[in-house]
């Protein structure tokens, strides 16, 4: 690297880094240069003329934009002569010719830069005396984002956020002169997942938070720095509350993991903190119907039945269900509670044990952000299998993006559904759910092939390989997989000749019997091609890494260790003053399958996923339903426990790369008599006789650190604001190659269409679906058929439809879309009345057919 | 930027001739999106408006988001978004003319014709223009009739010219050239 080159501003000496923009070198040395279009995130423009300053020259001193131009060595520059004070009073008497006064009832007015520099660098009084110029107000660019044009002062970030980040180039400037606005296109709504971040970035009151408009003055608001508990990503946001409610929600910087941005969902969906019908009393079923009780009475009940059927039954007749959407302290909690107090190992979450995961997620975030950031690239190939970030992790999609555009990162893609990000330069293979394992084996075959790349002790296998993959030949992709051979090998080619690269698998891929030779399969190309460190299991809630961290799974003891493991039992016996259990447990599938008598679930609402787990709950001796809403599981329970949720009690979260951030309380709800989750399970631990004293959640922390080694020295004091990684050197395993096989499911005449399931951003879930403003963006009742398959079915957009399986049937309306390959019907999950677990019935791979309604 | 191929990658929108005009423009810049411009210029002038076909088609081939299309051919006059009429009358706003009285002549055509600058007769015939000055102030208010300048014009007979275009010559006593409309006019060639 070139070395610094020093310059002096304003007198003082500072050595900035070639090519740094002097705006930059200025805010090293402590000096403001006011600008409007600069943002350090975004290109330079130069376009407001905010940021004259003085540089001296050969012929003497000349202003220029300190927003574009680069420091040099010698550089003398002063940023605070008459001359540009001069021109910075004139320039923004220029821009406020036109800019309303409506600071009053501006949401912007009290952190608004233009206030801001007025107050400093401009003029005191108005030089205008004509009227101002009209343009369109109060105008909906999107469901979420309002603009104002006539307090636009036309600087292009939002437009340049959209081009450079998202790549969706939605917002433009039109006309000339005193007649320019920024506007969309056609009436084209603004659709980019990630929109509101302009918002935040918009140095005016031009575009507004549609959710949160009116709702808060920034002096008034409490601002906490929490993470946003929408997907796994944890991205790093401020919540802004008063009166006891969240008021607006924005993004905080944190480099390791979200830059400053953040998604819709997690920007503005957060009305279900202070939902109306939150629960707030706890509920006994007293004659068939759910009553409010007192604490003590529905804790007594429990304990008191839990230990009747832990009699009748035995203990293994109890399970336990945990959420990834909840903090570690409470699935800790729960995990310990049943295992020591209650004796059993049914302890689970959903995508817990039935996924295939790997214990370590993501090497590091900032080795997808660092290639377009770092000369330095820490991955230069991103292969992703069965995830589609663009829904399902909006700020990773964000990063591959970037990654891809400025880092000139390599993406090949394997998803049943043509996603976003195949728009990119890499290979997209196309597969069909069911044969994932034989696509694997062909990219395995193909990258046995290469001559070069492949990882040295893998390669003295060879010859196995070559024989296991045999089948996997370019006929059995095509009309198995249907997917591309040629794509394959440019797959395989790519991942060998990568010095770098990251694999990531996402729960839809690995999941049922079949997961494990998923997993496997993974596992073998990533060693063969010799990027074993950088395959990753990715979960898709907020706590799916922590989760498993805590030991929620039937399987695993906090910290990953195997029921099994001797060392561990006996810490962990030491630490809980018990005898643990021996067998391994039921899978949140077996235990909702029947496989207990009683269930105790926290954070969970199986029953709106599959009618027949419904079914199944009603028939239990006791369910236990720990719940912020009374959801259709809470609805079916004998007691309901009103909880606190996330931003209502301290809790920490684990993200997709193993960082544990803290998320803070920062609302009470002081009508509700709703308790934190680690405080419902402590109390009832008391009930059952165990001496459980925990004063907060620090003090659970500091038990986690003792149960789980890879979480020691983790305290809420030590997370600090931007988190801590924890290391997982400890956990990697020898890679080895083993031989893959899936059972193929027969193709049917009568149900011709293979089912495609997934995630989608904005799903009709129960979290997503308190925003009442955000409706018209939800995704409804909907399946996705590809063009050529509806013209075959003589079906139209927005037709609707009744799509059957061998185990149920839905009603649906049609959704043409090019993502959706033929012979498949996309059917999202979580859809407002569409439960698509009712068609799957538990399998994984399903077969249905779409028939025009009656 | 990525590279673009000498060649387009997209099929123009019809089987129209003048296509191979934008295409050769095109070809001549080696499809690169900084000749975005001359793109335009060459879809204006062959089609005489752009649409929003012909916009989304340039988008394509020159892989320019469709953003910056629509922006440049806003921000541009020479670019217009609508079909012109097939007769185009340029009122002159410059100062001479406004104080002549350029305002009452577009009041006159926007009553009778109703359309206002920019704009066509609903059956194309007629199209409204304004121009910042023709510099004939001596001959303020000024008009320029299908390119040809007419000076000291009134309100009647920018109207009866207009009618004269919407309902064909035979529906006029004397064809323009020759009719003294108004006293003092000047028609220049």
């Amino acid at each position: 690297m070139a070395d610094n080159v020093t310059l002096t501003i304003d007198g003082k000496q500072v050595s900035a880094a070639p090519g740094m923009l002097l705006v930059d070198a200025a805010e090293i040395a402590n000096i403001e240069i006011p600008v409007f279009c600069s943002h350090p995130k975004l290109d330079p423009v130069g376009c407001c003329r905010m940021c004259m300053v003085e540089i001296e020259g050969p012929r003497g001193s000349r202003l220029m934009t300190a927003c574009t131009t680069p420091v040099a060595e010698g550089m003398v520059v002063h940023t605070n002569t008459p001359q540009v004070a001069e021109v910075q009073e004139a320039n923004l008497g220029f821009i406020l010719l036109n800019h309303p006064l409506d600071c009053p009832i501006c949401d912007k007015g009290g952190e608004c830069p233009l206030q801001d520099q007025t107050m400093r660098f401009g003029p005191g009084i108005s030089q205008l005396v004509e009227p101002k110029r009209l343009k369109q107000k109060n105008y909906d660019i999107s469901d979420m984002i309002v603009l104002d044009q006539e307090r636009c002062v036309l600087c292009w970030r939002c437009i340049r956020y959209l081009e450079e980040w998202e790549d969706k180039p939605q917002l433009g400037l039109h006309n000339r002169g005193n007649e320019t606005v920024i506007d969309i296109q056609d009436g084209q709504p603004v659709d980019a997942k990630t929109s509101g971040n302009i918002i935040d970035i918009c140095p005016v009151g031009a575009l507004t938070n549609q959710i949160s408009r009116f709702a808060y003055r920034p002096w008034e608001v409490e601002r906490t720095a929490s993470v946003c508990n929408h997907c796994s990503v944890g991205c790093n946001i401020r919540v802004d509350t008063r009166t006891h409610t969240v008021r607006r929600i924005i993004g905080r910087e944190n480099m390791q993991v979200n830059d400053q941005w953040i998604c819709d969902k997690g920007r503005f969906a957060h009305a279900w903190v202070n939902g109306e019908n939150r629960l707030e009393t706890p509920l006994l079923r007293k004659n068939g119907e759910l009553v409010p009780v007192q604490w003590s009475e529905a804790l007594d009940f429990i304990a008191e039945k839990l230990q009747a059927v832990k009699q009748q039954h035995g203990a293994s007749a109890i399970g336990a269900i945990g959420s990834a959407k909840i903090g570690n302290e409470s699935n800790y909690a729960l995990q310990r509670l049943f295992r020591s107090v209650i004796g059993t190992n049914n302890i689970d979450h959903r995508d817990g044990a039935d996924v295939a995961g790997l214990a370590t997620g993501l090497p590091s975030l900032a080795g997808v952000m660092k290639p377009q950031y770092g000369p330095n690239p820490q991955v230069d190939t991103i292969f992703l299998f069965g995830i589609d970030p663009s829904e399902e992790l909006p700020i990773l999609d964000l990063h591959l993006k970037r990654a891809v555009k400025k880092g000139g990162a390599k993406l090949i893609i394997a998803h049943p559904r043509k996603i976003e990000l195949t728009r990119y330069n890499g290979p997209y293979l196309a597969y069909e759910p069911g044969t994932e394992a034989t696509l694997l084996n062909g990219l395995l075959r193909a990258a046995a092939g290469q001559k070069e790349g492949l990882n040295s002790t893998a390669v003295s296998h060879l010859a196995d390989v070559k024989k296991w993959t045999e089948e996997a030949d370019d006929r059995a992709l095509a009309d198995l997989c249907r997917t591309d051979p040629a794509a394959v090998k440019a797959a395989a080619a790519m991942l060998a000749k990568s010095e770098k690269a990251l694999i990531i698998y996402g729960p839809q891929a690995a999941r049922g019997s079949d997961g494990p030779a998923i997993r496997d399969g993974l596992a073998n190309l990533a060693f063969l091609t010799g990027h074993q460190d950088r395959l990753a299991f990715v979960g898709l809630e907020a706590n799916s890494q922590g989760a498993r961290d805590m030991g929620v799974l039937p399987d695993r003891l906090p910290g990953h260790a195997s029921i099994g493991s001797s060392d561990a039992v006996k810490r962990l016996e030491h630490l809980w003053e018990c005898k643990l259990p021996t067998a391994a447990g039921q899978s949140y599938k077996q235990m909702l399958d029947g496989g207990v008598k009683a269930l105790y679930v926290m954070g969970a609402d199986p029953a709106s996923e599959r009618p027949e787990w419904a079914e199944k709950l009603d028939g239990l001796d006791l369910l236990v339903v720990q719940e912020l809403y009374l959801t259709e599981t809470a609805k079916r329970a004998d007691v309901v426990l009103p909880a606190l949720g996330w931003s209502e009690t301290d809790a920490t979260f684990t993200n997709l790369e193993r960082r544990v951030q803290r998320a803070p309380k920062a609302v009470a709800l002081p009508q509700s008599r709703a308790a934190a989750d680690w405080a419902i399970l402590s109390h009832l631990a008391q009930k059952l006789g165990a001496k459980w004293h925990f004063a907060d959640a620090k003090a659970l922390e500091a038990e986690i650190g003792k149960a789980a080694p890879i979480y020691r020295g983790l305290t809420w004091e030590a997370l600090g604001d931007q988190g801590l990684q924890w290391d997982a050197s400890a956990l990697k395993s020898k890679p080895e190659l083993k031989e893959v096989r899936q059972k193929m499911a027969k193709g049917s005449k009568e149900y011709p269409l293979t089912l495609v399931t997934g995630t989608v951003l904005f799903d009709g879930g129960t979290l997503f679906g308190a925003t009442e403003k955000l409706d018209g963006v939800t995704v409804g009742p909907v399946v996705g058929l590809s063009p050529a398959d509806a013209t075959k079915l003589g079906l139209t957009e927005g037709a609707a439809v009744a799509v059957s399986s061998p185990e149920g049937s839905l009603s649906l309306t049609v959704h043409i879309s090019e993502q959706v390959q033929p012979g498949s019907a996309w059917i999202p999950e979580s859809l407002p009345g569409a439960p698509v677990g009712a068609l799957l019935n538990g399998s994984v791979v399903q077969r249905v057919k779409v028939e025009k309604a009656a | 930027m990525a590279t673009n191929p000498r060649q387009s990658a997209v099929d123009p929108p019809s089987d129209d001739k003048r296509w191979r005009i934008v295409q050769a423009a095109m070809r001549r810049n080696g499809f690169r999106r900084d000749a975005l411009i001359e793109t335009l210029h060459a879809v204006q002038e062959s089609f005489g408006y752009l649409d929003e076909e012909s916009l989304r088609y340039v988008a394509r081939s020159l892989r320019a988001p469709m953003s910056h299309v629509y922006g440049v051919s806003t921000f541009y006059h020479f670019f217009s978004l609508k079909p012109a009429g097939e007769h185009t009358c340029v009122v002159c706003t410059g100062t001479a003319c406004y104080i002549k009285g350029a305002p009452g002549l577009l009041d006159a055509v926007g009553k009778e014709f109703h359309i206002g600058d920019g704009e066509t007769t609903e059956d194309g015939k007629v199209s409204l223009l304004t121009a910042r000055c023709l510099g004939s102030c001596g001959l303020a208010p000024a008009a320029v009739f299908d390119g040809q300048v007419a000076g000291k014009v009134n309100r009647e007979a920018v109207v009866e010219r207009l009618h004269a275009w919407q309902n064909g010559p035979a529906a006029v006593k004397a064809s323009p050239e020759s009719s003294p409309e108004s006293e003092g006019s000047a028609v220049y060639a």
